[in-house]
């Protein structure tokens, strides 16, 4: 994303120059200004025609294809995604299990991180230090470590149920091996990292003028009513851009589901996420020409929920302008 | 000052330099060879691994021998280094997957270096058939082992129970399991394991029945009434309480420290007997060793030897003799042996198996006596797996389990199941 805006401002550069450029009538001094902007952006460049579009433009033609990883590949046409439309059960298992997953920890996640982020506005001691301290988990939380320890925490002589069993007197199950609760434990674990969408909350409520609170107040209303009335409408375009965000997040979830089920996606394929699904068919089962499409199929499947959101922001975000 | 020019300069002597006084090293380096291993298990494992090959390094002067353990991306990464041809000079097998490497071209046939480079005259009868692909030899079983029963001596002996024994039957077994679970009286402690999602127990309970998990043409190798009888055994057993609940077995990954009695919830395990020098590693009560239960006292008993791991080398390998040497040292010489112990299966050269059984420890002689022990009862290796049948095990036979344990599906649509879906993932 830096990249992008990188790029946005290296462009405008470059055609600033090239206005000053023709005004001077220096033909060859806008093609270098020209040069030294492609030049200053040939890391990113290098990257993303590398590592981004030529991977992603190979897969698109493997996904036509039967390769298995040894042999040349074989054109099969639009075989691999006929078969994802009419003829694989776990292709429909995991889209349930994404959908459950991104429909639960996108609005559990962003609730949580806004009321944090509401009483950390407020004015407390010590902000920087507790902001950062709720940040930490998003830093850490991504990790292979903290999947981990979540593991250690729910499994069936975990942390929680010598807690349970302590406290209530409860013998709890393996929560991440029993199918109904694992994918909740995923989840908590998603909603446990509120900390990015948190910072750029704080950040939209340090936006609002604080007169208009003011003026509310003379004008009679309470704190609901300012909530409702002031902060949820001014905030709405920082929401819309954190539910994007995190939806997309959400769509391409894989470490935790990966380490806390073992690369298994169990039990019972409860916490088989799409990337999960793909991963095991591209390296345990070696069919990558079929995990290609799962991986155009995952493509568009995030494409149009993005512009879903688009259109329905609408009806709902109000920007100053 | 520095100019632009100069610093360039600078910058190509010290580039020439560095590769300069790289060439001596690295043209000494090519002229011998230096072989990579790839291998996975146990850090027990690893450290007998290294120390054989710094053995080898010894009596070899000029070639070196190393490598690591890998450990849950092993077959991803194999098979990447495959495609980058870049596959390891010897590389660890187990039966099920060595057919499909050495068909897709990836392994070099051993059959040339048998007799010469590696000396068989001391192997056991039928070691060779093991590791046979085709009608070639794939690669080299490092050792036999053999399916068994691995149980913790002291549950039984507080509770006042009989382990289980050669001639125990499946009937008996359960009963035995029930009482143990009653007698050792803790929470989520069980008797057994729920073997029902283990395609190894499954195989075996079908050879007692004269069939096995596939045919000699690739295609399953049982019917829906076996797979029905097998999965209403299970669950009976569950709902008996004899065998762990549900959610301590889906955590099992067939690797000793996922498995239940590892992980201290149940008494007894069904494992391959070289493993049982792994489980007394991790267990401090001591361990006894058995048979799989039988159908009949006097029934067959479904056992058969099957190599423990198998080394074999990579086509692509730049020094093959060598390799072979490795291999050859691995197997015949007598250091390496007592190094090695049990730990990858029983060892194939007979008089290594002397020395190693000679040895004091007792844990490598209960697997050496366990294994001659079933000598006269073991049937024939069977054929070689077919594709799909890693994921035959991963995908089919434990969700299906799973799902029949958590009680979401009945015995009978279990059975279907098993049926359909495995006909869907085996490609002869």
């Amino acid at each position: 994303m830096e990249a992008q805006y990188l790029r946005e401002d290296a462009s405008r550069i470059a055609t600033a120059a090239d206005r000053q450029a023709t005004t001077r009538h220096e033909c060859g001094s806008a093609l270098r200004y020209q040069l030294a902007s492609y030049s200053f952006l040939l890391p990113w460049l290098i990257g993303f025609f590398a590592l981004t579009l030529g991977p992603a433009l190979s897969s698109l033609y493997l996904s036509f294809t039967d390769y298995d990883l040894v042999d040349t590949p074989y054109w099969i046409g639009i075989g691999n995604y006929a078969r994802i439309a009419s003829d694989d059960p776990r292709f429909l298992k995991a889209m349930q299990v994404t959908f459950t997953f991104v429909v639960l920890s996108v609005p559990l996640k962003l609730t949580f991180a806004l009321a944090i982020a509401i009483t950390l506005n407020k004015g407390l001691r010590g902000l920087t230090f507790f902001r950062a301290v709720f940040y930490l988990p998003s830093l850490i939380g991504a990790s292979v470590a903290i999947a981990v320890l979540w593991r250690q925490i729910f499994a069936g002589d975990g942390l929680l149920n010598k807690l349970l069993a302590s406290v209530f007197g409860y013998e709890g199950p393996s929560w991440i091996s029993t199918p109904g609760t694992a994918l909740y434990t995923i989840v908590l674990l998603a909603v446990w990292q509120f900390g990015s969408p948190m910072i750029i909350f704080l950040a939209g409520l340090r936006q609002i003028p604080q007169d208009m609170y003011e003026a509310a107040s003379i004008d009679g209303a309470g704190a609901r009513r300012q909530f409702l009335k002031i902060t949820l409408p001014l905030l709405t375009p920082v929401i819309f851009f954190n539910a994007v965000i995190q939806t997309i997040d959400a769509f391409k979830a894989f470490t935790s589901a990966f380490v806390i089920s073992n690369g298994s996606g169990g039990p019972i394929d409860s916490t088989l996420f799409y990337t999960l699904y793909l991963y095991q068919e591209a390296f345990v089962n070696f069919r990558i020409g079929y995990a290609s499409a799962l991986a155009w199929v995952l493509v568009v499947i995030i494409c149009i929920f993005t512009a879903l959101s688009f259109l329905s922001a609408r009806f709902w975000v109000h920007y100053d302008d | 000052m520095i100019s632009r020019r100069h610093l360039i300069q600078q910058a190509m002597a010290l580039g020439a330099g560095a590769l300069a006084s790289q060439i001596p090293f690295m043209s000494a380096k090519a002229a011998d060879a230096a072989l990579r291993l790839y291998w996975w298990g146990s850090p027990d494992r690893s450290k007998r691994t290294l120390d054989v090959a710094k053995l080898f390094e010894q009596s070899h002067p000029g070639v070196t021998a190393t490598g690591e353990a890998v450990g849950g991306d092993y077959w991803t990464k194999l098979a990447t280094m495959l495609v980058g041809r870049n596959l390891p000079d010897i590389i660890q097998f187990e039966p099920t997957t060595l057919p499909d490497y050495y068909r897709r071209g990836a392994m070099l046939p051993l059959d040339s270096y048998l007799g010469s480079t590696i000396k068989t005259e001391r192997f056991g009868p039928g070691v060779l058939d093991l590791a046979r692909v085709d009608g070639k030899v794939a690669g080299i079983a490092l050792g036999i082992n053999s399916f068994s029963v691995i149980y913790d001596t002291e549950a039984f002996s507080k509770a006042g129970l009989t382990p289980p024994s050669a001639k125990t039957t499946w009937k008996e077994f359960a009963d035995l399991s029930v009482e143990l679970t009653k007698a050792m009286g803790k929470e989520r402690v069980w008797a057994s394991p729920n073997a029902s999602r283990y395609n190894s127990v499954f195989d075996v309970w079908l050879h007692q029945r004269g069939k096995g998990l596939y045919t000699e043409d690739g295609q399953l190798g049982f019917n829906v009434d076996d797979a029905k009888e097998w999965y209403d055994y299970w669950e009976t057993l569950r709902q008996r309480g004899g065998c762990v609940a549900p959610d301590v077995q889906s955590l099992d990954q067939s690797q000793i420290d996922t498995n239940p009695l590892a992980r201290g919830n149940s008494a007894m395990s069904f494992a391959y007997s070289n493993q049982l020098i792994g489980y007394q590693s991790v267990l401090k009560q001591k361990l006894g060793i058995t048979n799989y239960p039988v159908t009949k006292t006097d029934g067959p008993s479904g056992l058969y030897y099957r190599p423990a791991l198998i080394w074999s080398i990579g086509k692509t390998s730049k020094s093959p003799d060598a390799a072979a040497a490795f291999i050859d040292f691995f197997v015949n010489d007598p250091e390496a042996g007592k190094v090695l112990s049990v730990e990858r299966g029983v060892p194939v050269n007979l008089d290594i198996r002397g020395v190693v059984g000679a040895l004091v420890d007792e844990v490598p002689r209960m697997t050496i006596d366990y294994v001659n022990a079933i000598a006269n009862r073991v049937g024939p290796y069977p054929p070689p797996a077919p594709k799909g049948a890693t994921e035959f095990d991963q995908m089919v036979m434990r969700p299906v389990a799973d799902q029949l344990s958590f009680g979401q599906i009945s015995v009978t649509q279990a059975a279907e199941r098993l049926i359909s879906e495995g006909k869907r993932v085996i490609r002869s």
